[in-house]
C-alpha cells in the first residue's frame, strides 16, 4: 500500500515503526531499514511502548515481533486494525515462529505480510519497499 | 550468477547470434543484389559478351556502397559489442554489491552482538544475549549451555532454550571422542575448528576466557524454517565463543569480588602492569 504524502514526517520521509523486545534484533531490523532512504524508523521495546508512540505520531508502516512480555505482536495488530485511524496501516510481521497456521493466523488477524527469523536483510529491505509502493 | 542465469545463454552469447544472423543475411542480400543488378545489365546492353567482361561503373558504385554500408554496420557491431559487455559488467557488479552488503550486515550483526556481551554485567544478562543470538540471527530453536566446573571435572547444564536444563544430565569432561576435540581447542573457537557434533548435537561449542574452559553450548536442533549452518552463522560462534566464556566469567568473579570504591592510586596500579 502506498500512503499518501500528507503522511510524511517533517523531512519529507514515511515513518516506521519497529517492535521488537530483543535488543540486538530491534538494532538489526533498524540497520536493514536504514538502507531505505525514504523511511524514518523509531523502535518500540514491546506492544505497550507501540501504543504510546502509536498515540502520538503517525507511522506510513510497523514492523513487529509476535513473542512480547505483556502486549505480544498478534494483540497488537487486532488492536490497531480495531482503530480507525491504523486500520490501513501496513503491518509487516517478523518472527521465529515459522509454522504455516502461525503464518495464517497472523494474516488472518490483519498483518499484510510474514517474515520468519533468522532474517536476511535484503529480504526485510524488499518486503517493506514492496508493501509501501517504493521503488526497488 | 544464479543457476537459470548460468542454463540461459548470456546476453553477450545473445548479441554474437544475433549479429551473426545478421552479417549472413546482410551478405545474401548483397549478392542478391549484385546478380539482379548483373542480370538488368545483361538484359539492356546489346552485346552481352563485351558488357560481361566488365562490371558497369553503376555496379562498382553499389559495391562499393554496400560495402561501406558492411563497415559501417561492423563499427556498429562493435559498439553493440561493447556495450553488451558493458551490461554484463553491471551485472557482475550488481553481485559484488549485494555481496558487500551481505558482508555489511554480518558485520553489523557481529558488532551488535559484541556489544550486547560487553554490556552484560551479569550471568543472566550473558544468557539472554546468547539466547537472543542464537535464536534470532542464528535460527536456533533449541540449546543447552553447560557451565564447567574443574573441581569435579564435569559439565553442568545451566540454562537451556527449548526445555529445563534438569532433563540435561551432567557430563564428565570428554577426553576423547567428537566432544573432546571440540572442548580441547585451549581458546575461543574459530572458524574450521571441530564441530563437535553427535547424536546428541548438531554441534558443540567450547566457550573460552582466553585459554580456561569455562562452558559448552550444544546446539540441538534449528528453528523448522532453517536447515542448515551458514557462513554468516560461524562468525557469530566464533563471538560467542570468545566474548560468552568471558562475560560468565567476569559476571562472576564481580558477583564474589568484595564491593571496593575505585581508588586513584589502586587503579594506576593497574595501569601498564
Amino acid at each position: 500500500m502506498t500512503r499518501s504524502s500528507d503522511q510524511t514526517n517533517a523531512g519529507g520521509r514515511m515513518n516506521a515503526l519497529v517492535v521488537e523486545d530483543s535488543p540486538p534484533m530491534r538494532k538489526m531490523i533498524v540497520f536493514a531499514l536504514s538502507r531505505i532512504r525514504e523511511l524514518s524508523v523509531t523502535e518500540a521495546d514491546d506492544g505497550v511502548d507501540a501504543l504510546r508512540r502509536l498515540a502520538s505520531t503517525r507511522f506510513d508502516i510497523i514492523i513487529t515481533d509476535i513473542n512480547m512480555p505483556i502486549l505480544d505482536g498478534l494483540k497488537l495488530v487486532k488492536r490497531l486494525r480495531a482503530d480507525e485511524n491504523y486500520k490501513d496501516v501496513p503491518i509487516i510481521i517478523i518472527t521465529t515462529e515459522g509454522a504455516e497456521e502461525d503464518r495464517q493466523r497472523a494474516l488472518a488477524l490483519g498483518a499484510n505480510a510474514y517474515i520468519t527469523k533468522p532474517i536476511q536483510a535484503p529480504q526485510v529491505i524488499a518486503m517493506v519497499r514492496e508493501t509501501l509502493g517504493l521503488p526497488g | 550468477m544464479s543457476r537459470d542465469d548460468a542454463e540461459s545463454p548470456s546476453l553477450r552469447d545473445q548479441t554474437q547470434a544475433f549479429l551473426h544472423e545478421f552479417f549472413v543475411k546482410g551478405q545474401e542480400l548483397i549478392r542478391e543484389l549484385i546478380e539482379e543488378n548483373e542480370r538488368l545489365r545483361k538484359s539492356m546492353a546489346p552485346d552481352a559478351a563485351q558488357s560481361a567482361s566488365t562490371l558497369s561503373p553503376t555496379s562498382v558504385e553499389m559495391v562499393g556502397r554496400l560495402m561501406r554500408q558492411v563497415e559501417e554496420l561492423e563499427h556498429e557491431a562493435a559498439e553493440i559489442r561493447r556495450i553488451a559487455g558493458n551490461v554484463q559488467d553491471d551485472a557482475s557488479y550488481r553481485d559484488r554489491l549485494q555481496s558487500l552488503e551481505d558482508e555489511h550486515y554480518n558485520l553489523a550483526a557481529m558488532y551488535v552482538a559484541s556489544g550486547q556481551f560487553h554490556a552484560a554485567a551479569t550471568v543472566d544478562e550473558v544468557l539472554r544475549t546468547v539466547t537472543e543470538i542464537l535464536l534470532n540471527f542464528v535460527g536456533v530453536a533449541a540449546f543447552t549451555l553447560f557451565v564447567h566446573d574443574p573441581s569435579r571435572g564435569v559439565l553442568f547444564p545451566l540454562w537451556r532454550e527449548g526445555g529445563d536444563p534438569a532433563d540435561r544430565p551432567e557430563l564428565p569432561r570428554p577426553t576423547e571422542g567428537p566432544l573432546a576435540d571440540a572442548l580441547s581447542i585451549g581458546r575461543p573457537w574459530r572458524t574450521g575448528d571441530a564441530m563437535g557434533a553427535t547424536d546428541d548435537g548438531l554441534m558443540h561449542l567450547p566457550l573460552y576466557a582466553g585459554t580456561n574452559l569455562v562452558g559448552m553450548i550444544r546446539i540441538e536442533s534449528f528453528l523448522p524454517q532453517k536447515s542448515d549452518f551458514s557462513e554468516s552463522d560461524y562468525g557469530l560462534f566464533e563471538l560467542i565463543s570468545g566474548h560468552s566464556g568471558i562475560g560468565i566469567e567476569n559476571a562472576w568473579i564481580r558477583e564474589h569480588a568484595k564491593a571496593k570504591p575505585v581508588e586513584r592510586q589502586a587503579i594506576e596500579q593497574l595501569v601498564g602492569g
